[in-house]
Parts: C-alpha cells; sequence; structure tokens
C-alpha cells in the first residue's frame, strides 16, 4: 500500500483558556509572529495557528517546513502526528506516523538512560525483544556510555537530545515527523546525526520535517512549504523553492 | 454528531487494543511512585494497616467494643481505595499525561485505562495485605464466588466515572480542587467504618440512594464470604449503562479539544 499524507483545508485553532482575550487582542493582533488571534466569548482567546492548508504528500515525498517562529510549522507536524484533529478541514493518512517533536516527550526523568531506551521503545510498541536486540547499537550511538545507567534528570540538555535521538533514529518508520529539536548537541554528534538522517530519511517512506536549516533541507529534501502566520505562502519543489527565496 | 460519535467508539476500541502498553506504563508508574523508597510498593500495603487499625481503635472506643467489626472495616477500606479514592485522583489523569498527549497520537481512552491499571494494581497489593491479616487473625473467609463479577462491575464504573471526571476536570481546574473534598465527604457518606444497622433508620436512605454504598457492598461481601444482594447488582449495572452513555457523549461532544485544555 502506498504511504501518503492528504490534508484538505485543515484550519486548526488553539482556544486559550484563562487569559483575558480583550487585553491581549490589541496587542497580539498585528504582530508578524504567530497566528490570527481573535476573540470569542468569555475569557477564552482563539488563535487561528493554521488556516486553509490544502497539500498532498506521496510514498518518497521529504518535505520540509519552514517558516519563521510560530508560522505554524510545530502545530502542522502536530496535526500530521494526529496529536491535534484539525478544527475544520479533513486529514488522511495512510501509513504509521513515528514522530519525535518535543525533545523530553516520554522520557521518565528518575529513570536511567537505559530504562528510558526501554521505555521510549515500548511507547512506539515494539517488542521487549527488538528493543533488547538494538541497545547495544543505541547505546554506541548516543556515546553516552556509564552515564546510560544514571537517572535521566542528571543529563544535560545535549545529552537528552543525545539519547533521544539515539532512540528514535534506530527503528524503521514509514512516515517520519520531525521538529527541529534536534539542534541541542554539539558539532561532532550534529555531524553523526546529520549522516544517520540522511540514512533514516532513505529508509522511510515519507518525511515531513520543520527546519530553519537550510543545509539540513537542502540535503535531505526534495519539497518545501513554506508557512506564514498558518497560511501556505509558498509550497513546491526544492530547486523551484531556493528560485523562489532569491526573487524574494 | 454521527461522525463523532463513530470517532469515540473508535477511540475506545483503539485504547482497548492498546492492552499491553497501558498495562506496562501503569505498572511503570506505579513502580515510579516508589522510587527511592525503601518499602516501596509496601506503602499501598501500609496505608491500608495502619489506617484500618487506628479506625477500629477509635470507632471502636466510641461504641464499644461491639461498635466496630474489624473484617468489615478493613474489607470496606480496601473496597474504597479503589471505588473512591481511585476516582478522587482521576481528576488529574489527563493533566498528568499532559506531556505524552501533546508529542505522541495515543487514544483518549488509552490514559483511562493507565489510570485503572493502577487502580487495580494498588487494589491487589492492598487484597494480599487483606488476606495475610485474615490469617493471622484467624478470619480468613475463602471469597464468595461473586468476587469476579463483582469485583469486574466495579472495575467498569471506576473507568467510567474516571473518564467523566478528568474531562470537565481538565478544562475546569475547579473541578479537581472539588473532586478532592468530595471524595473525603463520601466516605463519611458510605458505610466504610460503620453499618447501615448503626444509622438510624429514618437516615438510612443515605445508603440506599448512595451508589458508591453499592460499590463497596460488591467488593466487600463476597471477600467476606457473603454473596451481595440482588439489589447493588441492578445498582452496579444501572450505573454502568447510564455512565456510559455519559461517558460516550462527553468523549463525541470534547474528546478532540481535551489536547487543547491541558
Amino acid at each position: 500500500m502506498p504511504h501518503s499524507i492528504d490534508l484538505k483545508n485543515v484550519d486548526l485553532d488553539y482556544y486559550i483558556y484563562s487569559v483575558r482575550a480583550q487585553s491581549l487582542r490589541n496587542a497580539v493582533f498585528n504582530l508578524a509572529v504567530g497566528g490570527r488571534m481573535y476573540k470569542t466569548a468569555g475569557d477564552v482567546a482563539a488563535v487561528q495557528a493554521l488556516s486553509n492548508i490544502t497539500f498532498r504528500v506521496e510514498e518518497g515525498d521529504r518535505i520540509a517546513l519552514v517558516g519563521h517562529n510560530g508560522s505554524g510549522k510545530t502545530t502542522l507536524l502536530k496535526v500530521i502526528a494526529g496529536i491535534y484533529q484539525p478544527t475544520r478541514g479533513d486529514l488522511t493518512i495512510d501509513g504509521d506516523v513515528t514522530s519525535m517533536i518535543a525533545i523530553s516527550a516520554g522520557l521518565d526523568m528518575e529513570a536511567t538512560g537505559l530504562q528510558n531506551i526501554h521505555k521510549l521503545g515500548m511507547m512506539r510498541r515494539l517488542s521487549r525483544k527488538t528493543i533488547e536486540s538494538r541497545l547495544e547499537a543505541i547505546a554506541e550511538f548516543s556515546e553516552l556510555g556509564d552515564f546510560l545507567r544514571l537517572p535521566v534528570r542528571t543529563y544535560s540538555a545535549g545529552m537528552l537530545a543525545r539519547l533521544m535521538f539515539s532512540v528514535a533514529t534506530e527503528f524503521d518508520a514509514d512516515i517520519l515527523v520531525l521538529d527541529e529539536w534536534l539542534s541541542a548537541g554539539d558539532a561532532a554528534f550534529m555531524a553523526k546525526a546529520s549522516a544517520r538522517m540522511a540514512k533514516i530519511v532513505d529508509a522511510a517512506k515519507i518525511v515531513v520535517i520543520a527546519s530553519h536549516d537550510f543545509d539540513l533541507i537542502h540535503k535531505v529534501c526534495n519539497r518545501v512549504c513554506e508557512l506564514k502566520a498558518g497560511k501556505i505562502v509558498f509550497l513546491g519543489s526544492l530547486t523551484e523553492w531556493i528560485a523562489y527565496r532569491e526573487a524574494a | 454528531m454521527p461522525g463523532s460519535l463513530s470517532a469515540a467508539v473508535k477511540d475506545i476500541g483503539d485504547g482497548a487494543r492498546l492492552a499491553p502498553l497501558w498495562w506496562r506504563l501503569g505498572m511503570d508508574q506505579t513502580k515510579a511512585r516508589f522510587q527511592r523508597s525503601i518499602l516501596g510498593p509496601f506503602w499501598m500495603a501500609a496505608n491500608l494497616l495502619v489506617v484500618s487499625f487506628a479506625l477500629h481503635f477509635i470507632v471502636g472506643g466510641l461504641l464499644g467494643g461491639a461498635g466496630s467489626n474489624y473484617p468489615q472495616l478493613i474489607g470496606g477500606l480496601l473496597a474504597w481505595g479503589l471505588v473512591g479514592i481511585s476516582v478522587g485522583e482521576a481528576a488529574n489523569l489527563f493533566l498528568m499525561n499532559g506531556g505524552l498527549m501533546q508529542t505522541q497520537r495515543l487514544p483518549l481512552t488509552f490514559y483511562v485505562f493507565v489510570h485503572t491499571q493502577k487502580a487495580m494494581t494498588n487494589f491487589l497489593a492492598q487484597l494480599i495485605a487483606f488476606w495475610t491479616v485474615m490469617l493471622l487473625m484467624k478470619n480468613f473467609s475463602i471469597p464468595d464466588w461473586s468476587f469476579l463479577p463483582g469485583l469486574l462491575i466495579v472495575t467498569i464504573n471506576v473507568y467510567l466515572l474516571s473518564f467523566i471526571l478528568a474531562i470537565p476536570s481538565t478544562r475546569f481546574r475547579d473541578v479537581g480542587y472539588m473532586s478532592g473534598f468530595i471524595v473525603q465527604m463520601a466516605f463519611f457518606l458510605t458505610p466504610v467504618f460503620w453499618t447501615r444497622e448503626q444509622m438510624r433508620p429514618a437516615r438510612r436512605f443515605i445508603v440506599d440512594y448512595n451508589p458508591l454504598a453499592h460499590m463497596v457492598e460488591l467488593v466487600r461481601a463476597p471477600l467476606l464470604g457473603q454473596t451481595p444482594p440482588l439489589l447493588d447488582w441492578l445498582w452496579g449495572l444501572g450505573m454502568i449503562a447510564v455512565l456510559g452513555v455519559i461517558a460516550l457523549i462527553l468523549l463525541a461532544k470534547f474528546g478532540k479539544r481535551v489536547v487543547f485544555w491541558l
């Protein structure tokens, strides 16, 4: 079965509770950052984070989501990952989605690195045996050594990134949804990580990645979707996007 | 509405199918709760034993030696842990799993399964303590055949009640605070450390119309070797029907909003 992601006129509203909607409204209305904010009843503010998003991703596509901070990249990733359901519009996904959205997602801070590898594998519905067989490879790639026997709460941000990335990329995925948290590792690890990334991106059927990193996009992706204030302002191939950027 | 109703039914099915995952996650969370403590999971048992001894001492003192029947009391506390306390803790169910909910797609019912699994684990640990004490006191009675069906009915009710409480308390945080004291109050209104017969007849309606009293009885009576009367079964089954409909409506109407309420 060919894998695909299909979004039709997808809108997503965030409802933010217990914010004084009125006082905030004027302040936020015309900012370059973020979606459109509007007032709803009572003490609830709504932010339209995505508006009328329509695109189709076919098997073999590696699509990059680009745009300013707060333009809706992560929100769109979360919609594709099934975490948020569209407020309006249709979303059809064929295939199993693996998402790496937040760096500490699903980590148990009190447990050791090794226990967390098990837990993360379990959350991806892998059998104990599969996890066990990859444990060594994960430990080796992360270069965390004996630190894997310490509770994760003692780790630095970079070490967490190493652990998460190593686990997340050890197992194959149909549809891979990645946010740009990767950059927490140091330079040596980043070099290693981008090589590994190229490998798993090759193995995945579809990759959706949010990034500001032009080099990464250039190396990994064949399509680009640029968002601005929750709307698509550009959707096309990588070469078209480069031309578009130069023209702008 | 039909669309969201079928989505709700699908959510329940998906949640149930993830049984291996919520089973392990529930076990993990229970273990994590007692991490770095020396007694570890024994705390669950210690809780039951200490409270039951203390209450027996107090109630016996208030009402005279015959006023407090220890097996009745400890059985009641054991049942209350499952019925009352775990429902009270359900208010924070989605908030506790907020990190996971915002990074991975899992059915909403999944988290309620995790919660119920933890409640059951706690119950089983306390059940072992209960039987141990009963054996030591030479007061052990072989559980009635109705123990398993009764437990099943109560567990389903705990699941549904937790679900019904968890959804509004994620949106309105006040519900969480409120449920804390309502559970405390319900503890006094439910015949856990007293019996229906001790209550003045004019006030026995507190027991007769208290759904939690019937839940407690469905668990306690079989443990003491008695079969609960038909009325308790009817209450148990009736509640499943009523709560099931409420839970389904809540899930269909608000299911996809909950993640935004975190």
